[in-house]
């Protein structure tokens, strides 16, 4: 990623789409491909059906790219589309089950990659992949883009006060782990 | 949990803390578990992310995305077309609908013709070589009445008919009279009513009813 890109914002880069210039899509395109297909995995399970709905995502923001409201932020907008296909697809496919398997066969596959594989991050990471769907999205979307409690409550169409709930449960969850306990 | 207390939690460590902010939290939970939850916190996020930074971008997708996008333009403007096709067609059907309507209306006119009654107009002409023409004529009874009586029938009389009317009769009587006509006592020509004796006029159970 150059340092052009970081400094034009995402609205501006949208935009700059909106008139024609397919480099600006580019920039948005890498800058949301790896947060919102995390985040979608997380929500299905399903790595090929999380990417088939990222790509819906993808086509939507493109169909719609004049019609977005430049007064809201860019990053809520395509979080709440890609939120709304989550939705959707829990709707027509009956992928929560599967999720959960599949949720578990992707981290296994990550910690064996993955440099750090200390005890509690192992433990940690199957306490997060262990919270229902709705505890997890507050979760990831709070820590994977830090959003505030107010943009989480509006991606997710909830209230600001279920967010902070879902949020407090989530902590208190992972650290009443017996694992995370014993692990200093 | 407070909002207060999840940012705190989120960005520092008990050590980190403020005086103030040490009391804060010391009042919702203990020490140890804000240094878990703080730990629990800071690894999550570190977690997250370094799964974020494991993926990589698929440009395939990319020029996926663009090519459906465009596919998705033309699709678009053929569901528009098909659109308009089905209006029009809704339209054709609804047209052919009511003009079916219309006309099943109009065939069951009949049933309605044939319980009204119809009037035709009848005209005759009459040919006859001889065209008789009724002349109606009212004829008056003289009787002697004094000349008060006559004043009193008169000027009832002229309370009863308009002025020209009075001054017909009046005329016809004095004509009558000085021609000896109209000599039927006590009944009037007309619709043959008893009259009173001294007047030349009609009476009904003794009420003056006038001539006509």
């Amino acid at each position: 990623m150059n340092k052009k890109s970081i400094i034009i914002s995402d609205e501006e880069l949208l935009k700059q789409f909106c008139e024609g210039n397919t480099l600006a899509f580019e920039n948005l395109y890498s800058r949301y491909y790896a947060k919102l297909l995390y985040f979608i995995t997380q929500m299905l399970g399903d790595t090929e059906n999380a990417k088939d709905t990222l790509q819906e995502v993808f086509i939507k923001l493109v169909e719609n790219k004049c019609k977005f409201d430049f007064n809201r932020k860019f990053s809520v907008w395509i979080y709440s589309i890609a939120s709304n296909m989550c939705k959707n697809s829990f709707k027509h496919k009956a992928v929560v089950k599967k999720a959960e398997t599949e949720i578990l066969h992707t981290h296994t596959k990550i910690e064996e990659t993955s440099t750090t594989t200390n005890e509690k991050k192992i433990a940690i990471r199957n306490a997060i992949k262990n919270l229902d769907t709705k505890h997890k999205q507050v979760f990831i979307l709070r820590h994977s883009y830090s959003f505030s409690f107010k943009e989480i409550a509006n991606i997710l169409e909830i209230s600001e006060g279920t967010v902070k709930s879902r949020m407090f449960n989530c902590i208190k969850k992972i650290s009443e782990q017996k694992e995370i306990q014993e692990v200093k | 949990m407070d909002e207060k207390l999840l940012q705190l939690l989120e960005t520092k460590n008990f050590l980190q803390l403020t005086a103030d902010e040490k009391q804060f939290v010391l009042q919702n939970i203990t020490e140890q578990e804000y240094n878990n939850q703080h730990s629990v916190l800071a690894i999550s996020s570190e977690i997250i992310n370094e799964e974020i930074d494991a993926i990589s971008i698929d440009t395939q997708m990319f020029d996926e995305v663009l090519e459906q996008a465009k596919a998705s333009s033309v699709f678009d403007y053929k569901v528009s077309l098909i659109k308009v096709a089905a209006v029009f067609l809704v339209a054709m059907v609804s047209y052919h609908l009511v003009m079916a309507h219309i006309y099943s209306t109009n065939e069951q006119e009949p049933l309605i013709v044939h319980n009204t009654d119809t009037i035709y107009k009848v005209e005759k002409i009459y040919n006859t070589d001889t065209v008789y023409l009724t002349e109606y004529k009212t004829k008056f009874i003289k009787k002697d009445c004094d000349k008060s009586t006559a004043k009193i029938a008169q000027s009832t009389l002229e309370s009863q008919i308009s002025k020209e009317k009075f001054e017909y009769y009046k005329k016809k009587i004095t004509y009558d009279l000085q021609n000896n006509k109209a000599h039927r006592k006590g009944k009037s020509l007309s619709n043959q009513t008893s009259i009173f004796r001294d007047t030349l006029f009609p009476v009904k159970d003794n009420v003056f009813v006038g001539l006509e």
